[in-house]
């Protein structure tokens, strides 16, 4: 299915620049290396000077995560999930079938996901997925921009949007992959 | 970390074990090494930086460059993947990344951990170990088939929770160093070679500033 042409095909490890937008004009530049596989999902990122800032991780169809390492203000409540569910909604298919597929009103085609009170919908252009949009409680949660020719699924720029007052921007580059 | 990283002087490896009757080696004891150290008045060097991680079957490599000049200037500079700058000039610090054609501001130079290191640069940069409060160092004569380093450990365990020591390899030109370890436990390494320095040229103050 076209759709599912939005995430790369189990396993892979990838490594992205990450250029991080934050609120009151804070930036950061880190390297975010992701692994999946069956067992699950593991998330790195480390500065430009290659010290791992976080490192976490999240066993298949297990509730929780597990975070090996987490440096100020890596540390501080939520953002662990935060940038789980980042990586998550950017990379890992939605599980099942979609519910519905079909088009915006705006002509665009989309599959759409719905579980568990969150919704996600894959845009598809005219040469395959364009973004992902996530939404919780008929809110827009999270937008992601899928950018250029994907190889093995990873698109080699992706732009990620959480909307809000404490919403902010992750541009991530694909610099490597396996 | 940028700071510590900052304490690169690429030069040749190897170091000749000592022969009898030779001049004693210029990293013999702490005060022959800032002797050493104190006879560089510029450095510029390009770097490669890998790091590896249990969850990557291949390093991550970035390329940089970096300039020094003495007593408190600094370029520290990387070209691939990331761009992104360090610059420390008449006190100044300023850390950018470049982003969408531009340098932007870079906030993590509030995290902690690099607010301590660049404490240390100096000091590093003097060849002045002994007199860190927050590495104790070590110094480690060569052996065959290994070349005299410093190992430094932190006196903080909280940073040590964070990096468990640094490996500073030591190069036969005096003052100078080959290569540099940061090792984090349990989180692997990184390794960052010097390269094609060059040593005692002029360099302008602009080199030391943000681009305008």
């Amino acid at each position: 299915m076209r759709c599912r042409q939005a995430f790369p095909a189990q396993p892979w490890r990838a490594t992205h620049t990450i250029f991080a937008s934050l609120p009151f004009g804070q930036n950061g530049a880190m390297v975010g290396v992701t692994a999946v596989d069956s067992a699950g999902l593991h998330a790195v990122l480390l500065s430009p000077e290659g010290i791992c800032l976080f490192d976490a991780s999240k066993d298949t169809g297990a509730a929780d995560l597990s975070v090996h390492r987490a440096v100020p203000p890596f540390d501080r409540p939520g953002f662990a999930s935060s940038l789980m569910s980042d990586v998550g909604h950017a990379y890992l298919a939605p599980t099942g079938e979609p519910t519905a597929i079909g088009r915006y009103a705006t002509g665009e085609s989309v599959c759409r996901w719905s579980q568990a009170g969150e919704t996600t919908d894959v845009v598809l252009g005219a040469d395959g997925p364009r973004a992902v949009r996530t939404y919780r409680e008929a809110q827009l949660s999270r937008e992601i921009d899928l950018l250029g020719s994907a190889t093995g699924g990873l698109f080699p720029a992706v732009h990620l949007r959480v909307p809000g007052p404490g919403g902010y921007v992750l541009d991530m580059r694909l610099v490597d992959h396996e | 970390m940028r700071n510590q990283l900052a304490l690169a002087f690429a030069g040749l490896l190897l170091t000749v074990p000592a022969v009898e009757g030779a001049a004693p080696p210029w990293y013999q004891d702490w005060n022959s090494i800032r002797r050493a150290a104190a006879g560089i008045k510029t450095i510029e060097a390009s770097f490669v930086q890998t790091r590896t991680l249990k969850i990557l079957s291949r390093p991550l490599v970035s390329r940089g460059i970096m300039a020094y000049r003495r007593p408190n200037d600094l370029r520290w500079e990387y070209r691939s993947p990331l761009q992104t700058l360090l610059v420390v000039h008449a006190g100044n610090v300023r850390r950018l990344i470049q982003h969408g054609g531009a340098w932007v501001a870079d906030a993590s130079a509030k995290l902690e951990a690099m607010k301590i290191v660049l404490g240390e640069i100096n000091l590093w940069l003097d060849g002045n170990f002994s007199s860190s409060r927050t590495f104790r160092p070590e110094l480690r004569p060569a052996e065959p088939g290994q070349p005299a380093r410093v190992e430094l450990h932190p006196v903080d365990p909280s940073l040590g929770k964070i990096i468990s020591r640094i490996t500073i390899t030591l190069a036969e030109r005096p003052g100078t160093v080959n290569a540099i370890d940061i090792v984090e436990e349990g989180e692997g390494v990184t390794h960052i070679k010097f390269e094609d320095a060059q040593y005692d040229k002029a360099i302008p103050d602009e080199r030391f500033e943000p681009p305008r």
